[in-house]
């Protein structure tokens, strides 16, 4: 091989095993300037991932009480309802003190 | 390394800004090389000064270089490997970095250049081709050749 293309060969192999160049230390907070600059002085505010976390977590509860409370109000004025509807004992007897129900209803 | 450090800044602003665009359909490092190596080609354009001789290629080379991750016994043949990548056509340049600079899989270098593998292999083969004429045509004769 002529010597000219033995050169051209070792440049081109130069490069074997090359590492990756590390970033300056001061990188990031010279990023974060600029995107500042970029997003014409609005402040950026980045959350940490351990702060959602407890975002999400209290999101969660919150929503489990809600259907739990939820569930129960439901059952609850379904057994109100059973309770009220269930005015037979007193027209059996023919005697009605009380005619209107739904006073019993709109008190509760 | 200025213009290196102030691509990298460029890069992770757009990517702040255009992170709500990213879909998914390719892995995020194949994403984040795409804005790369579109910012990096943008501002080498930008400072248009790209040797095209042979005798510009010398000029050019004895500018001081310093990558950090070459071994110190290569550090002038990769002064003229990376001055004469500088000469190639953007495409060729792209495909070469990505494929033996950044040792990426041919696969994820076509998934980066929005490209087919088959085209990929050609770039390279056309990228070293032409590094190999142009390496061989400023042969520093009388020169060290280490």
């Amino acid at each position: 091989m002529d010597k000219k293309e033995q050169w051209a060969k070792d440049v081109i192999h130069s490069v074997d095993g090359i590492k990756r160049a590390e970033p300056k230390e001061n990188l990031l907070s010279d990023i974060l300037d600029k995107l500042q600059i970029e997003t014409k002085g609005r402040s950026i505010k980045i959350i940490p991932l351990k702060r959602l976390s407890w975002v999400a977590i209290a999101a969660t509860l919150l929503l489990f009480f809600n259907i739990y409370a939820f569930n129960t109000v439901i059952k609850s004025s379904n057994t109100e309802q059973n309770i009220y509807s269930n005015n037979n004992i007193y027209s059996n007897n023919n005697i009605e003190l009380i005619t209107d129900f739904s006073l019993y209803i709109i008190d509760k | 390394m200025e213009e290196a450090e102030e691509t990298t800044q460029d890069v992770f602003i757009a990517i702040f800004q255009k992170a709500n665009t990213f879909k998914g359909m390719s892995k995020v490092s194949t994403w984040i090389y795409r804005i790369t190596v579109n910012k990096a080609l943008n501002n080498i354009e930008k400072r248009n000064h790209r040797p095209k001789s042979a005798t510009e290629i010398q000029d050019y080379h004895t500018i001081e270089f310093n990558h950090p991750g070459i071994k110190l016994e290569n550090k002038e043949k990769a002064k003229y490997l990376f001055t004469t990548i500088d000469t190639l056509a953007n495409k060729q340049k792209t495909a070469f970095i990505l494929s033996y600079i950044e040792e990426l899989p041919r696969q994820e270098v076509a998934d980066i250049m929005g490209t087919s593998l088959k085209s990929v292999e050609s770039l390279l083969q056309r990228a070293k081709n032409n590094l190999r004429k142009k390496l061989i045509s400023i042969y520093p004769e009388g020169k060290s050749k280490t």
